[in-house]
């Protein structure tokens, strides 16, 4: 854009209003669960905590996320627990991007109506509402959704301008990119490809190579150095397809059908989806014997099931319309290829449900949205050709469907944000309870958590609602009072959900025990003073801890 | 019609068919096919007319008419001799095969397409049930026959401006409707014929408008009368249901089969529920649930290849332009004629359709088969630029298609021509060992083996106590209403009927048996006829004397 307009003004005023107060109760959020890894790894081994464990080479190579860890790492060491600050950097950048967009769009079509539609319906997008909502995740997403906007920006300038400096910043923004978030790295493919798709004239494969060979350098650089993680192979968490034994065959399904099914889901909440999977099961699926509507698996099946039906519906729309407008249809299979191109770094992952994790959607609802915004203007400017009545009619058809559409989707977000506000504060009373009863605590404290909820998230040991080892979260929050050995939280003593025990180091110790009998054996073999005891009794119906500490250590001797 | 019929062609035609069905004569009745025979041999060659149905009723298709007064009069005239059938099968097959030649020949007057066409469809491995089920042979086949001519008519009449043509076509499309009800969908195929065909298209619009409005307004009348809605009965959940899944099968039928004409049913079976595993961890185990699961598993992998052959006749679709409007009708052909099928088959078993249903679509599936294969040659040419080996590389796809369609065809015709053989033996067996029955017999059956179902001891299909009446039919014990009323159908059908001086029970139980007997003091034990059948060895064991005595003991015990 040559000059920015009152008009471009006023919609970026607009934009960041909406981002704004769409996510305001992300301020009453606290920390969700990788937030106290993190925490806990900064007041352990400072602001290199995670990037110490790989060498030079690794970490030039993406390992850690470089550019997301550090910036991470940072804002934790200089404003522990400090999720205002969070919160603020979340939705700041989420309203630069949305204006990047914005001006990338613009360029791209010469047209205010598509780039704001697409702004908006980026900026409201519910499906990937977790980049910006989620703490563990806005170092990392949100940045690499930054650069990667900068880079496009720049690589349509090169397109069109043809000026190799813009094409080797896009390289370099790719390369930022990728060192914030892996998931960048489909940017080095898109490129070359929609290079040649663009180009009228054939240009030689070596030709090509020249031109790209900063981003293809760096990618044979990544593979050699990373394989190794980039596969997954390094990692143990269950969601790698690497733990497979079937990995190969799994990627390539992955490569196939993520993108397809992920198409449609970027404009359906998952509640949606699977509501009206339940209709497309009752009514396709209704009389087959043995099929229980409430099963989970079935539930998933189906909606993956409605959501490839929708993806078709979608691509075909696509293609009518590109055959219908040509000067737009290359843009529009460039779109599609964008959106497609976004999901595959995530094929080396499992999915649990129908959908990939909400923070995955977040570059590809990008796409989505300027599909959206772009099909939304071609259809209409179809029914201008035709007649001033029905264009007029169908306008305000699109302006009330669209305007539900966001209204819907801030409606999700903000219903989201709510019940994350619900679980926040129960867990910010908890803790500050627990801080409250045992304000200075022993020198080496020993904590026994118990209540009368059956087990939070399904887990019988899960007295209180936190999704990580209760134990490790105790640790975090009360390492400022200088007794917690750093070392346990280097190595991550206690964080996983049903881990119990007591550890000392240099005359250091901290323990957490959720069964009673584990306790009372570690104070009988002499592991554990009585004295050290501080146990809490947490009710789920009256949502109120007590200090049952003499209780408990009575009922240890006792015993 | 053509003046002179292609020999090479047709002896193509006869050469495949013969390869890959030959089998049919191997066939046997299975299921149905004995609850008709029953009905027909004791009330004659018309008794599907029954007292209740009026004139109009079939006239506007009820009870199929013309197709179930022809199988009638195989069944009344030579019985389980199945001989006849699958003549009849395949030379009907052969003529629809040859119809469908001419009729491709007609429309886009071209030979090779014509002929691939017409190879094709001559092995419906996916529609195999139309052949190799004997209960649905007659119905399909001949209705399939009146389809092909309807069209072709129509189209001829619309070509050469002849309206006697045309209402010809009409006329073969309502014997075809009587045939069965499933061809209704020719109608609003010839509907839209000559809006594709005519050169003046208004003028079509004018004179079709009311036949439109008539082929629309008995379309809704059958649909409303299938599911026994009428303007007097509101509108109910359950109704609205049936409604919302007519309509939504209307797509999801045609969608979903379109890949099921390729993957083998067999096949899709295993690899669905290995996929199911694979894909979805939850899945893997093989509880009821996860198989029910697999189903849709089964659909999404339909579904998947389906999108790819859609993408194929897309391609075809922008890259032949001379095909557009064959593409077109034939695409129309494959959408209406699940119609029927969306209508009278609302839940389906499995995820696949019984595979007789597909006999109708699938002239329109062998068609765009065959354009790809002709559009394979002509990539084949652009890359060598020569002739002959495009030629070579057509006749070896076509050749190797062709192969695996004749062993498909040909393992669904030993599936069920084994299964057909089981019957026939162990109803020959039967009566061999049984040479006389008691008055008013009670047939008790015993065995060490489980076929389809627990507790169902012979390897029938429907209830033992009706196939046994079947076995013994020409017998002058067996009451002749356990055939008309189809009494003891159900595999778990038993208990005792008398119909004034005639008798007839059957039991697979010893407990129910003795209480019956229990109950019933007035009935003799010497009615029992006992068996006792060794699937694994296949000896049939006379065990009646031993059913007796036990009877006789265990009734006292339980009298009161």
């Amino acid at each position: 854009m040559k000059k920015i307009s009152r008009l471009d003004v006023f919609i970026a005023g607009v934009v960041s209003i909406i981002v704004l107060f769409s996510y305001k109760g992300l301020f009453q959020t606290f920390f969700q669960q990788d937030e106290w890894l993190t925490q806990g790894a900064v007041f352990s081994g400072g602001i290199f905590a995670e990037l110490k464990q790989y060498s030079l080479v690794d970490i030039i190579a993406g390992a850690g996320r470089p550019f997301g860890s550090l910036i991470n790492y940072i804002l934790f060491f200089l404003f522990p627990f400090r999720i205002d600050i969070f919160v603020w950097f979340a939705i700041i950048v989420h309203i630069i991007n949305c204006l990047i967009l914005y001006v990338l769009l613009v360029q791209i079509t010469k047209k205010r109506l598509i780039a704001s539609i697409g702004t908006f319906v980026f900026a409201l997008n519910f499906t990937a509402s977790q980049s910006v909502s989620w703490i563990a995740s806005i170092f990392t997403t949100l940045p690499a959704g930054t650069c990667v906007f900068l880079s496009l920006m720049l690589f349509y300038q090169y397109l069109k301008f043809g000026k190799f400096r813009f094409l080797l910043g896009a390289q370099i923004l790719a390369i930022i990119s990728y060192l914030f978030k892996e998931s960048s790295i489909f940017l080095f493919f898109l490129f070359p490809v929609v290079h040649m798709m663009c180009n009228t004239r054939k240009i030689s494969l070596s030709r090509l190579c020249t031109l790209y060979s900063l981003s293809l350098l760096y990618a044979c650089f990544v593979v050699v150095v990373r394989m190794r993680y980039v596969m997954g192979l390094g990692q143990s968490a269950g969601a790698f397809v690497s733990n497979s034994s079937s990995m190969w065959q799994k990627m390539l399904t992955h490569i196939f059908l993520y993108p397809i099914l992920s198409l449609p889901q970027i404009y359906m909440p998952q509640q949606i989806m699977i509501a009206v999977s339940g209709w497309f099961q009752k009514i396709n699926y209704g009389g087959l014997q043995g099929f229980s509507s409430s099963q989970r698996g079935v539930e998933t099946i189906v909606s993956d099931f409605t959501s490839f039906i929708l993806a078709m519906v979608i691509l075909f729309s696509v293609y009518l319309v590109g055959e219908h407008t040509k000067q737009y249809k290359k843009l529009l299979y460039f779109i599609v290829f964008f959106i497609f191109l976004s999901f595959i770094p995530f094929a080396i992952l499992d999915k649990g449900s129908a959908y990939l994790d909400s923070r995955y959607f977040y570059i590809g609802s990008a796409g989505g949205s300027f599909l959206l915004a772009l099909i939304v203007d071609r259809v209409l400017s179809g029914f201008q050709k035709a007649n001033a009545v029905i264009y007029r009619f169908m306008i305000a058809v699109s302006v009330f469907l669209l305007c539900g559409f966001l209204f819907k989707n801030y409606q999700w977000i903000s219903r989201d944000i709510r019940s994350m506000v619900v679980v926040s504060d129960e867990r910010k009373y908890i803790l500050s309870e627990i801080r409250r009863f045992a304000p200075d605590t022993t020198e080496k404290p020993v904590y026994f958590i118990t209540g009368n909820n059956n087990g939070y998230y399904g887990i019988p040991e899960v007295k209180i609602p936190f999704q990580q080892g209760i134990g490790y979260t105790l640790m975090v929050w009360n390492y400022s009072f200088g007794h917690i050995p750093a070392a346990l939280l280097r190595e991550t003593f206690l964080w996983r959900i049903r881990e119990e025990g007591y550890r000392e180091i240099n005359g250091k110790g901290f323990g957490y025990f959720h069964s009673l009998s584990t306790l009372q054996t570690y104070v009988r073999n002499g592991h554990i003073d009585i004295s050290q005891v501080i146990a809490f009794y947490y009710n789920t119906d009256t949502k109120l801890i007590t200090d049952i500490t003499e209780e408990t250590r009575k009922s240890i001797v006792q015993q | 019609m053509m003046k002179r019929i292609n020999v090479p062609v047709l002896a193509s035609l006869v050469f495949l068919i013969g390869i890959s069905c030959y089998g049919v004569f191997s066939l046997y009745f299975l299921n149905d096919e004995w609850l008709r025979l029953g009905y027909v041999l004791n009330k004659g060659v018309f008794s599907l007319v029954n007292d209740h149905i009026s004139i109009i009723e079939i006239l506007s298709g009820k009870e199929r008419v013309l197709g179930g007064i022809l199988n009638n009069l195989f069944l009344y005239f030579f019985q389980d001799n199945t001989v006849p059938l699958a003549l009849f099968d395949i030379l009907v097959h052969l003529l629809n095969s040859y119809l469908v030649y001419v009729l491709i020949l007609e429309i886009t007057g071209k030979k090779t397409v014509a002929f691939l066409t017409a190879c094709i469809f001559s092995i419906p491995s996916p529609a195999h049930q139309a052949l190799s089920w004997f209960a649905a042979t007659i119905q399909t086949i001949g209705g399939m026959t009146f389809v092909l001519l309807s069209v072709y008519y129509v189209i001829t009449g619309i070509k050469r401006k002849n309206i006697y043509r045309s209402i010809t076509g009409w006329g073969l499309a309502y014997i075809a409707f009587l045939f069965k009800e499933s061809c209704f969908f020719v109608f609003p195929l010839l509907l839209i014929l000559p809006f594709i065909f005519s050169q003046n298209k208004l003028k079509v619009r004018h004179r079709y408008i009311l036949l439109f409005f008539l082929v629309s307004i008995f379309s809704v009348y059958k649909i409303l009368a299938f599911f026994g809605l009428s303007t007097g009965t509101s509108m109910t959940r359950e109704s609205f249901l049936i409604i919302l899944r007519l309509l939504t099968n209307m797509v999801f039928y045609p969608f979903i089969s379109l890949g099921q004409f390729f993957i083998p049913f067999r096949f899709m079976l295993r690899f669905s529920v290995e996929f199911g595993g694979f894909y979805y961890s939850f899945l893997k185990g093989a509880t009821e649930s996860n198989r029910a699961a697999s189903v849709v598993v089964a659909d999404l992998l339909s579904a998947l290849a389906s999108a790819g052959i859609l993408l194929s006749v897309l391609y075809l679709y922008m890259q032949k332009k001379q095909y557009r409007k064959h593409i077109l009708i034939f695409f129309l052909w494959y959408i209406l004629s699940f119609i029927p099928m969306a209508v009278f088959l609302p839940e389906r078993n499995t995820s696949y359709l019984e595979s007789r249903y597909l006999y109708f679509p699938y002239v329109s599936v062998a068609f765009l088969i065959s354009l790809i294969l002709i559009e394979c040659k002509e990539k084949i040419y652009l890359l060598i630029r020569n002739k002959k080996v495009a030629f070579i590389g057509l006749f070896l796809i076509t050749v190797i298609f062709l192969f695996k369609q004749i062993t498909l065809m040909q393992r669904e015709i030993r599936v069920n021509s084994m299964y057909g053989s089981d019957i026939r033996h162990i109803m020959e067996l039967i009566r061999s060992t049984y040479p006389f029955l008691p008055d008013k017999p009670i047939f008790f059956v015993e065995g060490d083996r489980n076929y389809y179902f627990s507790k169902i001891n012979l390897p029938f299909q429907i209830g033992t106590g009706y196939m046994l009446s079947m076995v013994f039919r020409n017998r002058p014990q067996i009451p002749k209403e356990i055939m008309v009323m189809n009494y003891f159908r159900k595999q778990e059908d038993f208990g005792y009927m008398e119909f004034e001086d005639k008798g007839y029970g059957y039991f697979g139980n010893r407990e129910e048996l003795v209480r019956f007997f229990a109950k019933n003091s007035g009935i003799s034990t010497n009615q029992i006829v006992g068996m006792y059948y060794y699937g694994y060895t296949d000896t049939l064991v006379d065990e009646t004397e031993a059913i007796r005595d036990f009877v006789e003991k265990e009734r006292i015990k339980q009298v009161p």
